[in-house]
């Protein structure tokens, strides 16, 4: 039954996967690079985020993004028009090259090997555990009737 | 005078805070009670003595005195007495002795809670910790950002310089003490950590005794996140509320890893087991919230938040390294002892197993931040080439993990303690499984073709199902046993068990939060366009018509404010003023005040843009769907952990 239950899980799952791919997204191009690239004013946060209402950056920026589209060019042309002009700092995200690509990984490698490690643990500590036939399931209606039980004796021992 | 006084107090407090660390310490080591008691009271009398030092730096904004070099630069004669009594802590020299504040109130609270205790060595041990924790802030705030430095005479200014009009907000009166009391919080739970490692008494006494405190810090560091996302959201003006800035991940982190020790002491409580992962937890809090207070002062990471570059950087490098190697050092040295706990499960499927995975990606989350935020200065050290570590990152790397921390939120909790039966799990996990599914097929149904926002909301029903099981498995349970009606069941479920259900409370908050966010990440809708008087726009299913614009004259700033109304359907429905000010001593930086339509459904935010002579303006509007979710989520959050702090009404005293 659980494993039935996996596997409708896991297909619902893929389905969503697959969809998502063979959708395309709904944001314009325009806010979609302006989401990508950084504002170079101080700010800290994106073109399409920055919150100064005259900036020097952002808004020459956004309108050299639309003449860029106007123009026809693709995402990858457009940011590497950025690219040239300002750098890699220009990205709001490192691109997925070279070292950057380290930045990316890293942390899933150390989940990865955290989790390996974690699992091996608790392998070595069930291994050493004592099997409980009687099982104790915090969850389970019956445990919470033994557990609600003790504690009404208890409570009913401290009336007296 | 009043400032000599508040001066002098922290030089007193200075020389008085080593005395408390010598004399507890000397207490601790010769077990000589007389000592313990003289530091107890010399604890007492610092948070007097910091008291009077607070009081006369607020005296000193209320008053208007300038000639101390920290109001002039903070404060102006117009500015509103809360904003004054807010300065306090708007800049770094006040925010840490703001810091100081709240940590000798927690030690003397924490000393008087422990007043009675004669028998554990670990109490004058955790005097010292606090004592030498304290010093190192003293130190700061006496010799290198005193907050009662004065002017000279010739330099004293008529007016101040003003508080930047960003600060000049109610969110900015809670969100930095919130936030700063969260830090200070942990300083407590670490000092017992520290003083049980001294002593090798490391059973979970030293974690019963924190357990509230450590609450009660993670309540309050939440609370202040929250609160700080809620300024950025009214005030900044970008329509968001998390940038994923550095200074704001630093404050996060602390946060995450604090989630992971609440729980996973939970096993050490019940299983004499991860000893020696609680009290790595706890040392990594505690170093985060330093880590955190130095970022903001560093001028390390460039960030919004920072006060700018300090001299406090070596400071603070010094007393981290410090701190951790001492911590780490002690950890080493008792390692045998923290291992000899009770290290066997009886199944690999148990609530322990869980948890360890619920710890495992809050580590992970707090890690791919921390990594997020550091890469910048590693890739730059590494290639020489200056790169930008933005929300697109954030959002790539940490989404998949936030979402099975959601999943696990609704997991463990139908998972038992020790071991699980196929029959145990199956009972519990198809009725949410199912609606999982029926929430994932539904959005299908309406068109959602956004994975992470299908995902998180189908968990959200998981883990909203699994609380909902687990109220109604209790209040089924003491009816059958005690005879009790559903709604006296479900009180008395409450009063009895503060601690399970109220934790269930915190997790509903959260799914909230989550709702939230997803919400209002994964189906934004922005315009931006020009408008005349008498023009209107479309923002989604919103009008806004552009109907007048007015001047308005404030002591400290002046607003052109511009009347839209909102139509809906055809139908007005409400007339909003979105607000741009120049503030008299900030001319040069004009801010926008945000106009709000909120609702449980969706916020209107309109942002007037600019505006030209002719009267025309730019205008921004958005609409954020479920975003007021996520306030609500952390009210419910918030109003769960102070439950759970409440005492047990499980334990009643036994009269003899």
């Amino acid at each position: 039954m659980i494993s039935k239950l996996l596997k409708i899980v896991f297909i619902f799952l893929t389905v969503f996967s697959i969809s998502m791919i063979s959708h395309s997204a709904t944001e314009t191009d325009q806010k979609k690079l302006e989401r990508t690239l950084m504002c170079l004013c101080g700010c800290n946060t994106t073109l399409k985020d920055c919150p100064h209402l005259k900036c020097g950056f952002a808004i020459p920026a956004r309108e050299q993004i639309a003449k860029l589209i106007a123009e026809e060019k693709s995402e990858q042309e457009v940011a590497d028009v950025f690219l040239a002009k300002y750098g890699d700092e220009i990205f709001a995200a490192p691109r997925k090259e070279g070292f950057n690509l380290v930045g990316y990984i890293m942390p899933f490698v150390i989940i990865v090997v955290a989790g390996g490690l974690v699992f091996l643990v608790l392998k070595v500590w069930s291994s050493r555990g004592v099997a409980d036939e009687q099982e104790t399931a915090v969850t389970d209606i019956d445990g919470s009737l033994k557990e609600l039980d003790d504690k009404i004796e208890k409570e009913l021992k401290e009336m007296d | 005078m009043l400032i000599d006084i508040g001066r002098i107090s922290l030089n007193i407090t200075l020389v008085l805070a080593v005395y408390v660390a010598v004399s507890s310490l000397t207490g601790a080591l010769k077990k000589d009670l007389r000592f313990v008691v003289s530091a107890r009271r010399g604890i007492y009398a610092i948070f007097c003595l910091i008291s009077v030092s607070s009081a006369a730096l607020l005296y000193a904004f209320i008053t208007d005195n300038f000639a101390l070099k920290y109001v002039a630069s903070y404060s102006e004669k117009n500015l509103n007495i809360h904003y004054k009594i807010s300065a306090f802590w708007g800049g770094n020299d006040g925010s840490l002795l703001f810091w100081l504040f709240a940590l000798s109130l927690f030690a003397a609270l924490m000393a008087f809670q422990n007043r009675k205790d004669k028998n554990h060595r670990f109490i004058p041990f955790a005097y010292t910790v606090l004592m030498i924790i304290m010093i190192f802030f003293l130190v700061l705030t006496s010799f290198v950002t005193n907050p009662f430095e004065l002017l000279p005479p010739y330099m004293v200014p008529a007016d101040g310089r003003g508080l930047n009009p960003m600060l000049q907000t109610y969110g900015m009166m809670f969100h930095p003490p919130a936030l700063l009391l969260g830090y200070v919080g942990f300083s407590i739970p670490f000092a017992f950590a520290v003083a049980a490692l001294i002593t090798g008494e490391l059973d979970s006494l030293w974690i019963k005794r924190t357990r509230k405190w450590t609450l009660l810090a993670w309540v309050l560091l939440g609370l202040g996140n929250i609160l700080g996302s809620e300024w950025a959201y009214d005030e900044l003006g970008w329509g968001g509320y998390w940038a994923w800035d550095p200074v704001e991940n630093a404050s996060f982190i602390p946060w995450l890893t604090a989630t992971a020790y609440l729980h996973s002491v939970m096993i050490q409580e019940r299983r004499n087991m991860l000893k020696v992962w609680n009290m790595f937890l706890i040392i990594i809090t505690f170093s985060f919230t330093i880590f955190g207070t130095f970022l903001v002062r560093s001028g390390v990471l460039q960030s919004v938040h920072d006060f700018g570059v300090s001299e406090m950087g070596p400071y603070f490098v010094i007393f981290m390294a410090l701190t951790a190697i001492i911590a780490f050092g002690l950890m080493l040295y008792r390692y045998e002892d923290l291992r000899s706990g009770n290290n066997q499960l009886e199944s690999f499927i148990s609530r322990e197993s869980t948890f360890l995975l619920n710890n495992l990606i809050l580590l992970g989350l707090a890690f791919a931040t921390l990594w997020g935020s550091m890469f910048p200065l590693i890739s730059e050290l590494v290639t020489g080439n200056k790169i930008t570590v933005g929300p697109p990152f954030f959002e790539q790397v940490n989404t998949p993990l936030f979402l099975i921390l959601l999943i696990i939120t609704g997991i463990c909790p139908l998972i038992g303690w020790r071991k699980a039966s196929s029959q145990n799990l199956k009972k519990n996990f198809i009725i949410p499984t199912i609606f999982l599914v029926i929430t994932g097929v539904l959005l299908l149904a309406l068109g959602i073709r956004h994975i992470y926002a299908t995902l998180s909301f189908s968990f959200s029903s998981f883990v909203l199902v699994t609380i909902i099981m687990e109220y109604y498995r209790g209040i089924k349970a003491r009816g059958k046993i005690k005879g009790e009606n559903p709604f006296t069941a479900l009180f008395m479920l409450l009063w009895k068990n503060k601690r399970r259900y109220g934790g269930y409370i915190i997790h509903v908050g959260v799914v909230m939060i989550f709702i939230g966010v997803t919400g209002s990440q994964a189906f934004v809708t922005e315009t931006a366009q020009s408008l005349r008087i008498g023009e209107s726009m479309n923002v989604g299913k919103f009008r806004l018509q552009y109907d007048d614009v007015k001047i308005k004259r404030k002591p400290n700033y002046e607003a052109v404010v511009v009347f839209l109304s909102v139509y809906e359907a055809g139908r007005k429905i409400d007339t909003i003023l979105p607000e741009k000010r120049w503030y008299n001593k900030f001319p040069e930086e004009p801010t926008s005040e945000v106009a709000l339509m909120r609702s449980l459904k969706e916020d209107l935010f309109v942002i007037l843009a600019s505006i030209e002579r002719s009267g025309t303006i730019m205008v921004k509007g958005i609409i954020n769907p479920l975003i007021n979710w996520i306030w609500l989520g952390a009210i419910v959050s918030c109003i769960g952990g102070i439950y759970v702090l409440l005492p047990d009404g499980g334990k009643k005293k036994v009269k003899s």
